[in-house]
């Protein structure tokens, strides 16, 4: 039977994998590719990590291998204990409000995560819009979810790869 | 006749909009690459953010696409360093990647602290 440890790093590595191809989707000629082949990457990048964590705990959850609404719960904790671990200090109370608020909105990325059918937006298919639209993924322009403007976008990617690496170990 | 936006204006719109987001930053200045490789069309803009609230692992650039919904008609590359990472580059103690050299700076106060 798989041990918990080498599903931990099997996850880091998946994420490790994910994360490094949002980097090459955003330099370059593949920085013209849509946006949301970028966040799709960082939503798998940020489910995976948060999977590779969920096996570090005393009792992992049944739903650990198969749920995809873990971001929102997981990822600012580990942010906050990176955070903490590296400054000595606690997360100041409005970066960890926002890293909250955009672990949510890349949880919700997510086609099988849609709030109870109140956020049908995703990365990866296409959704009715309030105007009776249908609107793909490539054609979105993601209004809300401007990582490059947003300090606490780059926040979190700034920890992820070292939350990945000591989830490789 | 519509005119287009510059890399630099994108930049200060950047600088600006982080400036504005985040207490913790007190300066941006702008990373330039070798002349010749900065002009081009898709050499990314390069900012550095002197950041109290950020964690420190020395320079590492986090890669962004084009935005166009918010103005980034550019990829854009952030480093985000605190105070003391900040002093260490400018002693030439922590280096920039890939022969980048500072820029001027974009936005915030002039020695980096607020």
């Amino acid at each position: 039977m798989a041990s918990n440890d080498q599903w931990r790093r099997a996850f880091a590595r998946q994420a490790k994998a994910d994360l490094d191809t949002r980097t090459f989707l955003s330099l370059k000629e593949a920085a013209r590719r849509p946006e949301c082949h970028r966040l799709q990457f960082l939503q798998m990048a940020c489910e995976k990590l948060v999977k590779a964590h969920l096996f570090t705990l005393p009792a992992v959850p049944d739903w650990s291998t198969t749920s995809h609404a873990v971001i929102a719960k997981h990822l600012p904790v580990i942010v906050g204990e990176y955070y903490r671990r590296n400054r000595g200090r606690v997360i100041p109370a409005h970066v960890l409000k926002r890293v909250r608020s955009l672990a949510r909105e890349i949880e919700l990325l997510n086609p099988a995560v849609d709030n109870a059918g109140q956020q049908p937006v995703n990365c990866e298919y296409p959704w009715i819009a309030p105007d009776d639209r249908v609107v793909a993924p490539a054609d979105h322009s993601w209004p809300n979810l401007s990582l490059a403007q947003d300090p606490i976008g780059n926040l979190i990617l700034k920890i992820l790869p070292m939350a990945i690496e000591e989830f490789l170990r | 006749m519509v005119r287009s936006i510059t890399k630099d204006e994108v930049a200060q719109h950047l600088a600006d909009a982080h400036l504005q987001a985040e207490p913790g930053i007190s300066t941006v200045f702008r990373l330039l690459a070798a002349k010749r490789r900065e002009a081009a069309a898709d050499e990314p803009i390069k900012l550095l953010e002197v950041n109290e609230n950020t964690v420190e692992r020395g320079v590492q650039p986090i890669q962004f696409g084009p935005h166009a919904a918010s103005g980034i008609f550019y990829s854009s590359i952030i480093v985000d360093v605190t105070p003391r990472e900040f002093e260490l580059i400018r002693k030439k103690k922590l280096a920039l990647p890939d022969g980048w050299r500072m820029g001027p700076r974009v936005a915030g106060a002039k020695n980096g602290v607020k």
